[in-house]
């Protein structure tokens, strides 16, 4: 196999230095769940952190716990998957901050002792992870108790949002602010309040509060259907070669390295003779229309950040109605990561 | 049936179903090779090629090689209708609460209850594979899972590391294993290809590449 990702770490330090600039004064969460979607953690973390990143997360404990041994001292580290009490107890040893909206978690986390420093989700309306507002003050007031007798340090009220529409936003938004009313009358004192992700913290500024949690844009992803975003781009490439040359060029990634099967006859690839369509994905392999002096070894670029051509991921995702994550974490963990310094 | 210690899917591959897919498959071309390319398109090229050795077949096929006659991948690990699934694909349910009439589901709210229910919070969203676009909108029917052999829909977009999972009055806890496709349940993976228009082989491989993977016999 001879495809590769290619990461463009000062393309992400630009991406961080434009985010943090435009969420200023609000600290900016710099996402690196899944292995900093798919680009790898230890890389990513080291150039965020000279781009000023100060805090990271993510929902899986073994990315959080590698970037806060990249991070150390230098940045705080916030994970928020319900897990088993044996992965919390590993997280809180690791110097992580947990994510808490269940109410049978809070005391398997308090159990621990530590004391584990905590966030407290409400569910303001996405109905994944997070307390339903009218179980709320209870679960609030059992918090503090456990924050007085030492057992939890609780750090923050967060939530997500579902980004269904404006209105059903601003929804939330206030449900939120009435959550922080509670937390704060049952006796806590959270001091970072978070709530958005990429797309509206970066055109609503009311939703910003203390921190916002980006992960998309530091990356370059911009949302499907969205505009793009000033001062970011795509920061990997998605790279193969020319393996034979026929009527077609066949090239060395197919749909089992994560290219979906789905974008033939849609996408376009970025050749040395310019644009040309993607005309066949196999399994192991993909076919592209020929261009003037095709030779073996000619690389192709299936997505990237546009400068040859190549479509971005949003652009890939948006042909096959899904967002830009999707094609980007779908690169199997096979492909090579090659970084840029 | 409950989950271990750690929340990520796990990718069990079923040494048995992968004997009996080889033995038909390599009966039918005595002489082609076992593809192998890929970690055996996430079935671990260590177990496929041990099972396949056992089985007779002489030759492999490994990434970089030049091509060879192989025995067809959907044969092998049991795919679109052919053999018996060799990937069983499963995660936790992390939590379970209430959702009331008519209140959304997961980004966009594409799908909204007719009367109150409860639902599951499940390790798995397409960082891990699992595609974004199987889960029911309000209008179209899409995947399911099986709970302890309860079938429940999965709902809404299904998200980066999680979905949400309708169980009406299945009885579900916290740490129950929830299996997305597999062994005995050819129409689940079957489900998932119809809501994205992909193969069976590029869905199952990109979530077993993605997954922890343990052999069972």
């Amino acid at each position: 196999m001879s495809a590769e990702l290619r990461v463009n770490l000062e393309q992400l330090r630009a991406n961080v230095r434009a985010v943090r600039e435009r969420m200023a004064p609000s600290e900016v969460l710099v996402v690196i769940k899944d292995d900093a979607y798919g680009q790898g953690v230890e890389p990513i973390v080291g150039a965020a952190l000279d781009a000023g990143a100060r805090w990271f997360g993510g929902i899986d404990v073994d990315s959080a716990v590698r970037a806060k041994r990249v991070a150390g001292d230098r940045a705080r580290v916030f994970c928020w998957m319900t897990v088993s009490a044996d992965e919390a107890r590993a997280a809180i040893a690791a110097g992580l901050e947990l994510g808490v909206g269940d109410a049978a978690y809070l005391e398997q986390v308090a159990a621990i002792g530590g004391p584990a420093t905590v966030h407290l989700k409400i569910d303001t309306g996405l109905r994944r992870n997070g307390v339903r507002p009218e179980r709320w003050r209870a679960f609030c007031a059992r918090a503090a108790e456990h924050e007085r007798a030492g057992r939890i340090r609780v750090a923050g009220i967060w939530s997500h949002i579902a980004e269904a529409s404006d209105a059903d936003d601003d929804v939330s938004r206030a449900l939120f602010d009435a959550a922080v009313t509670v937390a704060r009358g049952e006796g806590l004192s959270p001091e970072t309040r978070h709530l958005a992700a990429s797309a509206a913290a970066w055109h609503r500024p009311e939703f910003r509060y203390e921190m916002v949690r980006i992960g998309a844009f530091c990356y370059g992803v911009r949302s499907a259907d969205g505009p793009d975003i000033p001062g970011t781009a795509p920061i990997s490439s998605l790279v193969a070669k020319a393996i034979s040359i026929g009527e077609d060029v066949e090239i060395s990634l197919g749909a089992v390295d994560g290219y979906p099967s789905a974008l033939a006859g849609r996408a376009h690839a970025a050749t040395p003779g310019g644009a040309r369509p993607v005309v066949r994905v196999d399994p192991f392999s993909s076919r592209v229309e020929a261009w003037p002096g095709a030779a073996v070894g000619d690389e192709v670029i299936l997505f990237g950040d546009g400068g040859h051509g190549e479509p971005t991921p949003t652009d890939l995702a948006e042909l096959i109605d899904t967002v830009g994550e999707e094609p980007l974490l779908r690169v199997s963990p096979l492909v090579p990561r090659v970084y840029t310094p | 049936m409950s989950f271990g210690s750690s929340s990520a899917p796990i990718a069990r591959i079923s040494r048995s179903a992968l004997a009996r897919n080889v033995a038909i498959a390599h009966a039918k071309d005595p002489s082609a090779a076992i593809d192998l390319r890929r970690d055996a398109c996430g079935h671990g090229a260590d177990i496929v090629a041990a099972v396949a050795r056992e089985a007779g077949v002489a030759t492999a096929l490994r990434d970089g090689e030049p091509p060879v006659v192989t025995l067809p991948v959907e044969d092998v690990f049991g795919l679109e209708g052919r053999g018996e699934p060799a990937m069983t694909l499963v995660a936790p349910v992390l939590q379970t609460k209430l959702l009331l009439e008519g209140e959304g589901v997961s980004y966009g709210y594409r799908y909204r209850p007719e009367r109150d229910t409860r639902i599951a919070l499940v390790s798995g969203g397409y960082a891990q594979g699992i595609a974004r676009a199987i889960g029911w909108t309000d209008d179209e029917p899409a995947g399911t899972v099986a709970i302890d052999g309860e079938e429940c829909p999965i709902i809404g977009r299904v998200a980066m590391d999680v979905c949400v999972v309708e169980l009406g009055d299945a009885e579900v806890e916290p740490r129950d294993e929830v299996v997305f496709f597999g062994a005995g349940m050819p129409h689940l993976l079957r489900q998932w290809a119809l809501a994205t228009g992909w193969t069976e082989l590029e869905l199952a491989a990109i979530a077993g590449l993605h997954a922890r993977r343990e052999v069972v016999a």
